[in-house]
C-alpha cells in the first residue's frame, strides 16, 4: 500500500469518524437504522430534538429505580437519624414521664399543648410522628420506634394504646428493652398511687429489666430495692440500694435505712458517712434547704447520733424559727431521745425523763407523736407531768390525734378500769383509720365482755375486723367467742377452726372449741380436740401473751 | 379531499353488492340515536367532569384531523361484509347493553356503528382505519372498564410508589398511608387519576390526539397512550418531590412558608397538564420514529430479513398513493459514488 493510499485511507477514516461529532445524527442513522435493515441512514433531527423528552422521563424512572434497590435498613437508618434530630428520644420521655407525679412531684402533667406550644414545635411532634410510622411500615417490629410512637401517644393523651405498645414492648416477647420496662414499672407504680385497679404480677420483672438501663430513674431504682425487701430478698434490695446511691448519692440516704432496718451496722456506716458528707456539702454551698438538713438530722437519728441530729436542727432553726419541717423533725428526735430515758424503775414501775417530752412539745407542740408517747406513758403507767397532760388535751380537742394515740389511750382506760373512756377512744381510733383491724377487735372484745354487753354491735365491730385481716387468728378467736355469746355455735366452730388453721399451738381457743362442739351436740369432734389439748399441754404462757395483747 | 389514484392494477371489476347511502345513513343514525338515548344517563356521567371533557376535546380535534387526512374515494369496489359485520356487532352490544344493564356498551355499540359508517363510505382506506376511528368513541368504555376494575387505583398506587422513591431520593422524608403521602411541615397528598386537570385521563386525551392526528400505527399508538400513563406519574411525582423540596427550605427561615408554598393551587395543575402535554407530543414524535416502517424500495437488499421483520411487527408504511413506489436504480448508486 502506497503513501497515497494511505492518506486517503486515513482521510477517509477521519471524515467518517468526524461523522459521529459533526453530524450526530448520523450515529442513529449509522447504527439503529443499519441493524434495523435502513440501505440509507435516515434524517434523524427530530429524533435529537425529541431525545430530551425521552431524557427527562428516564431520569424520574432511573431516580426512582435508585429508591427501590435502597436497602430497607439505610433506609430504617436514615429514618430513625432524621426522627431523633427532629424530636430526640430523651426530650420525649421528659416530657412523657411527667405523666408519672411519683417520678416528678413538683411537675404539671404535660399536654401536647403544653409541650409543644407554637406552631413550630407541633410541625416538629407530628413530623417526628410521621417518621416514626415510616420505619414502622419499612420494620413493623422496630423496638426502639414503637417505644418513641408510644411516648408520643402519651404525650398526645392517647393513654390506653401507649400502655397496650409499652407494656408488649416490656413482655419480653421482642427481648429485654429496658426503656419500656422503666415506664411499664412507673405506669403501675403510678396506677397503685392513685388507687387504681392494676395488676402488680409483672411490677418485679419490669423493675429488673429498667434498673438495667443507665438512664433509668434513680427513683424507680430504689423502688425495685423497697420491693425486693418487702419480699424477704434484703441481700438483692442491698444490692440494688447500693446501685442507686452509686446512681445518686443522695440516695445514700436510703441505702442508710435499708441498712438499720436489717440491722447491718457496717453497712449502715458507710452508706450514712457518705449520706452525710453529700448533705454537708450542699448545705455548705451556702443554699440553705430543709431536705438537706433533715436527710442530715435522719441519717444521725439512724447511727443514734441524737444530740448531733439535735443540734444540726437547731441550727438551721436559730436562724429562721418559722420552718415546720425542721420543727417536726426536732421534736421527733426529742421525742426518740425520751423514748431512750424510758428505764425500769424500782418495784416494777417504768420511769422517764418528762424533760425531754416537754422539750419535744417546745419544738412542735402540733406533732401527733407526741399523743402518742403521752397516751404510751398511760399504758406503761407512768405519771406524766402537767405540761404534756395539757398538751395531749390540746391536741384531743384540735383532732391532729392519730388512731394510734387513741387506741393506746384506750388500751390504757380500759386497763385503769374505765370502760366508758376505752369505748369512746377506741371509737375515735377506728373513726381516724376505718382500716384498724386491732381497734375494731378490741372494741367489739370489749363491748361483748361488758357488763351490759352489746352483743349486735360487737358482732358487726368484729365481722369488719374478720374483713380487714382475714387471716388473724386473735380476731379469728374473738369472733368465735361472740358468735357463741349470740347462741351460734356452728357459726363460732368454723371461726374457731379457722383461728386454729393459722395457728395450731393456739390452746385456749382449742378448749373453746371443745365447749363450741359440746354445744352444737358433735360429742365426738369435742372428745377428738380434747385428746389433741392434752396431747399439747402444757403450755399455758403462749395463750396469756396473747391475751395481753387484747 | 383528493381524488384517489388507483394503486392496484386488479382494482377494476365493482362488485354487484352494495350499500345505498340512505341505507348506510339512516343505519348509523338509528344505531347512534339509541346507544345515545338508551345510555344517557352513562353519556351525561361522563361529561361531568372537566377531564374527561378536556379528553373529549383532544380527541375531537385528533379525530377531525385524521378524517380531513382520510382518502373518501377511489377505484376501491364499495364494501358490503365489512359494515354490516361492524353494524352486527353494535346491534350485540345494544343488546347486551340492555340485558346486562352495562351503560358501556352502548359507547362500545355506537363506536361500532361509526365504525361501519366510516368503512362504507371511506373506500380510499382500510377497514382497520375506519375501526380505529370507532375506537376513539369507545373510550368513555375504556375509562369506565378502568374505573370498574380498580386499574386506577393500581395506577394511583404506582404512581405513590414512584413519589416515594423520589423523595426517598431527593431526602424528602414521607410517610405513606394507602394512596396518601405525607411529608411532614403541613404537606399531604391524596393521590388521584381522575378529577383534576393533571389526571390521567385529560394525558390520555392528549395521546389519543397525538394517535389520530398523526395516524399512528397499532405499536405505535399503543406506545403513545402507555406513555399517558408514564407521564402523568412521572410529572406529579416529580412536582410533589419539587413542592416538598421547596417548603423544606423555606421552612428554615419563615414560620407560615409550608402552608402558603404547599396548596395544590389551580395554577399549578394547569402548569403539570401543559407540561405532560408538551412530553407526550415530544414522546409520541420520539416514539413513532423509532417505530417507523421501512420502506420496500428502502430496505437493503443485502440484509432484508430483519426489516421484514420490523415491519411485520410496527406495520406497513402508510405512503401517499400520489407518490408511486419505484424499483430500486442502478443510477441510485452511481449518483452517490460515482465511479
Amino acid at each position: 500500500m502506497n503513501d497515497r493510499t494511505w492518506l486517503q485511507f486515513a482521510y477517509w477514516f477521519t471524515h467518517e469518524s468526524l461523522k459521529i461529532f459533526t453530524a450526530p445524527m448520523s450515529v442513529y442513522g449509522g447504527a439503529v437504522d443499519a441493524m434495523k435493515g435502513w440501505k440509507y441512514s435516515r434524517n434523524s433531527t427530530m429524533f435529537w430534538i425529541h431525545l430530551p423528552a425521552f431524557l427527562a422521563l428516564a431520569s424520574v424512572y432511573l431516580a426512582y429505580g435508585f429508591s427501590v434497590f435502597e436497602r430497607k435498613d439505610s433506609k430504617v437508618q436514615r429514618y430513625g437519624v432524621e426522627g431523633e434530630r427532629t424530636l430526640p428520644t430523651k426530650t420525649l420521655e421528659n416530657i412523657a414521664n411527667t405523666k408519672f407525679s411519683f417520678l416528678e412531684p413538683n411537675r404539671k402533667p404535660a399536654t401536647l399543648e403544653s409541650a409543644f406550644p407554637t406552631e413550630r414545635a407541633k410541625r416538629a411532634f407530628q413530623f417526628a410522628s410521621l417518621l416514626a410510622k415510616q420505619v414502622l411500615s419499612f420494620q413493623p417490629n422496630s423496638v426502639p420506634t414503637r417505644y418513641r410512637l408510644a411516648l408520643m401517644k402519651s404525650i398526645e393523651g392517647e393513654d390506653e394504646e401507649a400502655r397496650e405498645i409499652m407494656f408488649d414492648l416490656a413482655s419480653g416477647d421482642y427481648g429485654i428493652y429496658p426503656p419500656a420496662s422503666c415506664w411499664a414499672a412507673s405506669w403501675i407504680i403510678q396506677a397503685k398511687e392513685d388507687n387504681r385497679e392494676v395488676d402488680m404480677k409483672d411490677l418485679g420483672k419490669h423493675l429488673k429489666n429498667a434498673t438495667s438501663w443507665n438512664d433509668c430513674n434513680v427513683k424507680l431504682v430504689s423502688i425495685f430495692s423497697m420491693v425486693l425487701e418487702q419480699n424477704g430478698l434484703s441481700p438483692a434490695a442491698i444490692d440494688v440500694a447500693v446501685d442507686a446511691a452509686k446512681r445518686d448519692r443522695a440516695y445514700n440516704l436510703q441505702l442508710a435505712r435499708l441498712y438499720s432496718r436489717i440491722n447491718n451496722q457496717e453497712g449502715l456506716r458507710q452508706a450514712s458517712y457518705a449520706a452525710e458528707e453529700f448533705f454537708g456539702a450542699k448545705l455548705n454551698t451556702g443554699n440553705e434547704r430543709d431536705d438537706d438538713r433533715l436527710a442530715i438530722a435522719e441519717v444521725r437519728m439512724l447511727t443514734g447520733r441524737l444530740p448531733q441530729a439535735a443540734s444540726v436542727l437547731e441550727e438551721g432553726l436559730m436562724n429562721n424559727a418559722k420552718r415546720p419541717l425542721l420543727s417536726l423533725m426536732l421534736s421527733n428526735v426529742r421525742i426518740a431521745m425520751f423514748q431512750q430515758s424510758i428505764v425500769p424503775g424500782q418495784n416494777g414501775t417504768m420511769t422517764a425523763d418528762m424533760a425531754r417530752l416537754e422539750s419535744a412539745i417546745d419544738a412542735d407542740p402540733s406533732n401527733p407523736s407526741i399523743s402518742e408517747q403521752a397516751a404510751r406513758l398511760l399504758t406503761q403507767k407512768i405519771k406524766p407531768t402537767r405540761k404534756i397532760i395539757d398538751a395531749l388535751r390540746k391536741q384531743i380537742d384540735s383532732g391532729i390525734t392519730t388512731s394510734e394515740s387513741h387506741s393506746l389511750l384506750a388500751q390504757g382506760f380500759y386497763l385503769m378500769g374505765n370502760e366508758k373512756e376505752a369505748i369512746k377512744n377506741w371509737e375515735l381510733a377506728i373513726a381516724k383509720n376505718p382500716k384498724d383491724s386491732n381497734s375494731h377487735n378490741n372494741l367489739a372484745f370489749c363491748l361483748f365482755k361488758s357488763a351490759s354487753p352489746n352483743i349486735d354491735r360487737a358482732l358487726q365491730l368484729i365481722n369488719t375486723a374478720n374483713t380487714i385481716a382475714p387471716n388473724n387468728a386473735e380476731i379469728l378467736d374473738t369472733f368465735g367467742q361472740i358468735l357463741m355469746a349470740a347462741k351460734k355455735p356452728k357459726e363460732a366452730i368454723n371461726k374457731y377452726e379457722q383461728s386454729i388453721a393459722v395457728d395450731e399451738n393456739r390452746i385456749e381457743t382449742r378448749k373453746k372449741l371443745v365447749d363450741a362442739y359440746l354445744a352444737a351436740g358433735l360429742n365426738d369432734l369435742a372428745k377428738a380436740q380434747k385428746e389433741i389439748i392434752e396431747s399439747m399441754e402444757p403450755k399455758p404462757e403462749s395463750d396469756e401473751d396473747t391475751k395481753d395483747s387484747k | 379531499m383528493t381524488d384517489s389514484i388507483a394503486l392496484s392494477e386488479t382494482g377494476t371489476a365493482v362488485s354487484g353488492r352494495s350499500l345505498p347511502s340512505w341505507a348506510v345513513h339512516a343505519v348509523t343514525i338509528g344505531i347512534i340515536v339509541i346507544s345515545l338515548l338508551l345510555g344517557f344517563s352513562f353519556w351525561a356521567d361522563w361529561f361531568i367532569s372537566i377531564d374527561r371533557i378536556v379528553c373529549t376535546i383532544c380527541v375531537a380535534i385528533g379525530l377531525i384531523i385524521s378524517i380531513s387526512k382520510s382518502w373518501w374515494n377511489s377505484d376501491q369496489p364499495a364494501r358490503f361484509v365489512a359494515p354490516c359485520v361492524l353494524w352486527s356487532l353494535a346491534v350485540i352490544f345494544l343488546g347486551l347493553a340492555i340485558t346486562t344493564s352495562r351503560p358501556k356498551f352502548y359507547a362500545i355499540a355506537l363506536g361500532f356503528s361509526v365504525a361501519g359508517w366510516f368503512a362504507a363510505q371511506m373506500k380510499g382506506e382500510s377497514v382497520g382505519n375506519a375501526i380505529a376511528i370507532g375506537l376513539a368513541f369507545m373510550v368513555p368504555a375504556l375509562v369506565r372498564a378502568f374505573e370498574e376494575r380498580k386499574a386506577f387505583a393500581e395506577i394511583e398506587s404506582i404512581a405513590v410508589s414512584v413519589t416515594s422513591g423520589l423523595a426517598d431520593v431527593f431526602g424528602q422524608s414521607h410517610y405513606r398511608e394507602g394512596n396518601t403521602l405525607y411529608f411532614g411541615y403541613g404537606i399531604a397528598d391524596q393521590f388521584s387519576c381522575v378529577g383534576k386537570w393533571d389526571s390521567i385521563v385529560t394525558f390520555l386525551g392528549i395521546s389519543l390526539l397525538c394517535v389520530f392526528a398523526f395516524r399512528r400505527s397499532l405499536v405505535s399508538g399503543f406506545a403513545t397512550c402507555s406513555l399517558a400513563f408514564f407521564v402523568w406519574i412521572a410529572v406529579r411525582a416529580t412536582a410533589w418531590v419539587v413542592l416538598s423540596l421547596v417548603v423544606s427550605s423555606t421552612q428554615q427561615t419563615s414560620e407560615t412558608a409550608p402552608i402558603t408554598v404547599m396548596n395544590w393551587t389551580f395554577g399549578i395543575e394547569i402548569g403539570l397538564f401543559l407540561i405532560g402535554a408538551l412530553l407526550i407530543i415530544s414522546l409520541d414524535q420520539l416514539f413513532s420514529s423509532l417505530l417507523a416502517p421501512i420502506p420496500v424500495e428502502f430496505i437493503n437488499p443485502d440484509f432484508p430479513l430483519v426489516a421484514i421483520f420490523w415491519n411485520a411487527m410496527v406495520g406497513l408504511p402508510s405512503l401517499n398513493p400520489e407518490v408511486p413506489s419505484r424499483a430500486m436504480e442502478i443510477e441510485d448508486y452511481a449518483e452517490e459514488f460515482p465511479v
